[in-house]
């Protein structure tokens, strides 16, 4: 398993530099001068030269890309063009507000799309059943624009019970340590900001856990209707088990494999940033900085956050994999 | 994993254990509400740096207001300029010299002294290429000024207007100038000419401004903290030398989405909001809670035309194309109403409009007989170019040039809409490739000649090459005016020049529309200013 683990890692190296050129060429391919989006309408074209000439714009492709593949192994992802900074600064301020969102999402999202899934697949067919298949149908449909707005309208405007947008309230001090509001308030004892922040992450995580929920909830239904289908479930009944055993013990674990590729691959959509979620509960993560920043073609910030985001992908991927050991012993890594 | 449900329950209970025992042990609570009045704003983009002299975004420059202070600034609401770390100001005849005598009384929040060495240091740094301190673009020093200490131009004059700035005695500075410069004093109360402490910008380098640093002005508010992203604190400066703030803090909150910045004003997160959605301005308006204020018009929404290709080279078919056009129904429905019909480049708001410029009004019939006449056919085919997001001065683009392009149908004509990124479009722009496009400006410092000027004063394929005899003569009067410094010399000058663009139509004016800020309905003191230079010192809370 170690040595999978290692040669998985390793497989890392070649993806990521595959990446970095394509992101590299393409982005210069598509039509919009980062330099002239600084500048805006007011510019000159002493000012569009300048700040071309900082950012090393003028320079040819190839020389472009050595300067910024040894920026990389360096360890530094570059700065802003438009705001200057050091990109790897910008990820640190931001990630954590995008993971602590994601993880509380995946959260909701397990807590009620698995339940869901496994009651709909005993009681095939029943009320509870086709609630749930038409729920999660909705839930796959809606857009989260208008969901977000409408949780947001309802339950900040209308009832008043949760707050409408960011993080924390404003009058709330909390001393930062990882930038995770809920961890950092643990850390520092600070129980005010503690529930401060939790009222501000319900309504957030609920509008980006709709969807992975209702994926969730459908994929787990259909695996385990296959897997009650199978002897050795109809075995384990004949033995006389009770049908919870059945259900959880026997079925549940070998549906879930399905259900855990699923899982991976809405972790990295949700890592990787919501950007509408993002967008309307003004929740400063990465997902609309990225969004402003390929609209803006600064470069910098879209290379690093490619590479970024491919690792995030391919650890969450290579976690998937080995999790399919753990849950099921036939699953052997050499 | 699923096995042991008691590991789970006890893992429960253990969280709840936990959670109570550090509500039990949490550090003292913060003031009670009552003791700490915050004025919270949200704009919809974070600041980029909180150095006045690097930025160029609204939402910098707005935070940059409540933390420093120029030498002269704008009358509240105002485009006029008044003292402020100034006293008094003289100008020599020739314009080719500037004192400012200063105030004595002024510390910079950093507890440092404010006098002539501190302003010199701070034109230096933007001036002087090789000072120590000149790390960032200084975009805004370079576009008012015309460049830096040593740039010249192709006979080998100094390109910058600014030639030393010097200190006289301790509380007098002196600007010298390589030529006189008409708006110098409009551009002196400018964010970009923002007093910085010298001792901060020294500690800190090239830094200075970024979201971990603290900058150090004399405005009336301190900086506290920026989280990115999110939201930046100030609090009030109590020994500031003008009128001390009301409220003891100023939050100014990052809420991207129009929609949901009002959700966050109706909720009561927040106290004021910018650049609302145009159907939320009737919604606050209609709500007792919500009031609405207007920032009086400072942009002017044009279409630009390129005037030496045919058959736009043709001064009846640039007419027509301003006669087809219901400019005031566009006012009406696609502004809300919050704006005015533009016929010529400076706002009404402004020194230097001429209230008896008429607009050539609304006349179809006129149009087609002026396209007919000069040969246009009907149903001729052009390109007519629209941004795809919205600017100050076209705050729904698609809808306003579907509307323009129907009027131009209704005549004959068959413009097909296209649109591209912004930058894109910038840059296409730039290099001549649109025949007819929608385009504006939003005023800098209050002077017609930002107004005027960059738009006219040297043909370029960007400003539709307008080059034909009244431009010349439009050019002589401008380049006049910018070599005056007494206003009331000036104003009859840009008037002129106003009527000659008017005569030959090389743009199309639309609107000049003002723009809405929501607030609670208990938030009293805020001047909405047309150049957006708001000082939040003044906001307090009706009881």
């Amino acid at each position: 398993m170690t040595s999978y683990i290692i040669r998985r890692l390793l497989s890392l190296i070649p993806t990521l530099f595959g990446v970095s050129i394509i992101v590299f060429l393409f982005l210069r391919m598509i039509p919009g001068d980062p330099a002239l989006a600084l500048a805006g309408e007011h510019a000159t074209e002493e000012n569009v030269e300048r700040i071309r000439e900082e950012f090393g714009l003028n320079k040819p492709l190839p020389e472009q890309y050595v300067t910024y593949m040894a920026k990389i192994l360096r360890g530094d992802l570059g700065r802003s063009i438009l705001s200057r900074r050091p990109i790897t600064d910008e990820i640190r301020a931001r990630f954590p507000a995008t993971l602590e969102l994601s993880v509380c999402a995946l959260f909701v999202a397990l807590v009620v799309g698995l339940p869901a899934g496994i009651i709909s697949a005993t009681k095939r067919n029943s009320v509870f059943d086709n609630t749930a298949m038409v729920g999660s149908l909705l839930g796959i449909s809606m857009p989260i624009f208008w969901l977000g707005l409408m949780l947001n309208w309802f339950f900040a405007v209308r009832l008043g019970w949760l707050p409408s947008v960011t993080r924390l309230d404003s009058a709330i001090e909390l001393q930062r340590i990882t930038n995770l509001i809920i961890v950092d308030s643990i850390l520092t004892g600070n129980a005010e900001a503690l529930l401060n922040g939790i009222k501000h992450l319900i309504l957030p995580a609920v509008a980006l856990g709709t969807i992975p929920m209702a994926i969730i909830a459908r994929m787990t239904r259909s695996a385990m209707l296959e897997v009650l289908e199978q002897d050795y479930i109809r075995t384990a009944r004949a033995k006389g088990l009770v049908e919870r055993v059945v259900t959880v013990r026997h079925a549940l674990k070998n549906a879930l494999l399905p259900v855990i590729t699923i899982l991976g691959l809405q972790v990295g959509v949700l890592l990787s940033g919501a950007v509408l979620t993002e967008t309307i509960f003004a929740w400063p993560g990465i997902g609309r900085w990225l969004y402003l920043s390929i609209l803006s073609r600064d470069y910098p910030i879209v290379q690093g956050m490619a590479l970024f985001i491919t690792s995030l992908f391919l650890i969450v991927n290579l976690l998937v994999d080995v999790s399919y050991a753990l849950v099921d012993p036939r699953i052997r890594y050499e | 994993m699923f096995r042991n449900s008691r590991v789970w329950s006890a893992l429960v209970v253990l969280g709840v254990v936990l959670g109570l025992a550090l509500s039990s042990c949490a550090p003292a609570a913060p003031p009670a509400p009552e003791e700490m009045v915050d004025f919270i704003f949200a704009q919809g983009a974070d600041v980029t740096k909180t150095d006045p002299t690097d930025v160029t975004d609204g939402e910098s420059i707005r935070v940059c207001n409540q933390l420093y202070d120029g030498l002269v600034r704008f009358e509240p609401g105002k485009t006029t300029v008044e003292p402020n770390l100034a006293t008094e100001w003289t100008t020599s005849d020739d314009g080719l010299m500037w004192e400012f005598k200063l105030r004595e009384d002024v510390k910079f929040h950093d507890g440092t002294d404010f006098n002539a060495e501190a302003v010199v240091y701070n034109a230096m740094r933007q001036l002087d290429p090789d000072h120590p301190e000149h790390t960032g673009v200084f975009e805004y020093w370079e576009y008012m000024f015309g460049g830096f200490l040593g740039d010249v131009d192709d006979d080998g004059n100094p390109t910058c207007v600014v030639k030393s700035v010097e200190a006289v005695d301790e509380y007098t500075v002196r600007f010298n100038m390589n030529r006189p410069l008409g708006p110098f004093i409009q551009d002196m109360a400018m964010f970009y000419m923002y007093q910085i402490s010298p001792t901060a910008l020294k500690e800190q380098g090239e830094n200075y401004g970024l979201p971990a640093y603290t900058p150090a002005g004399t405005g009336p508010f301190k900086f506290v903290e920026w989280v990115e992203g999110d939201h930046l604190t100030l609090e009030r400066y109590d020994d500031y030398h003008g009128e001390v703030a009301k409220v003891n803090r100023v939050i100014i909150r990052i809420i991207p989405d129009n929609a949901a910045r009002y959700l966050a004003l109706q909720a009561g997160d927040i106290h004021g909001m910018g650049f609302p959605n145009p159907d939320d301005v009737p919604n606050c308006e209609a709500d007792e809670n919500c009031q609405v204020l207007l920032r009086p018009p400072n942009t002017t929404a044009f279409i630009n035309i390129m005037t030496d290709r045919e058959p736009w080279d043709d001064v009846r078919v640039r007419k027509a194309l301003s006669l087809a056009i219901d400019k005031q129904a566009i006012v009406d429905s696609l502004y809300g109403g919050l704006g005015v019909v533009a016929n010529q480049f400076v706002p009404p708001s402004l020194w230097g409009h001429d209230p008896n410029q008429e607009d050539f009004g609304y006349d179809p019939d006129e149009a087609k007989r002026l396209l007919q006449e000069a040969g246009v056919e009907e149903g001729f085919t052009f390109d007519f170019w629209y941004m795809p997001n919205p600017r100050p001065y076209y705050p729904v683009p698609e809808d306003i040039a579907e509307a323009i392009a129907s009027y131009w149908a209704d005549v004959g004509l068959n413009p097909q809409l296209k649109t591209e990124d912004w930058s894109t479009y910038l840059d296409d722009r730039n290099a001549g490739v649109f025949d007819i496009w929608m385009i504006g400006w939003t005023g800098d410092n209050g002077d017609p000649d930002n107004f005027f000027c960059y738009f006219v004063c040297l043909p370029k394929p960007k400003e539709g090459n307008w080059n034909t005899e009244k431009a010349q003569q439009a050019i002589d009067l401008l380049l006049q005016a910018q070599a005056l410094s007494s206003q009331a010399e000036r104003e009859p000058l840009y008037q002129q020049a106003a009527g000659l663009v008017h005569e030959d139509v090389p743009r199309l004016f639309i609107a000049h529309n003002e723009t809405a800020l929501l607030f609670n309905a208990d938030v009293r003191g805020f001047v909405p200013s047309p150049l957006g230079e708001e000082f939040y010192n003044s906001v307090y809370f009706e009881e």
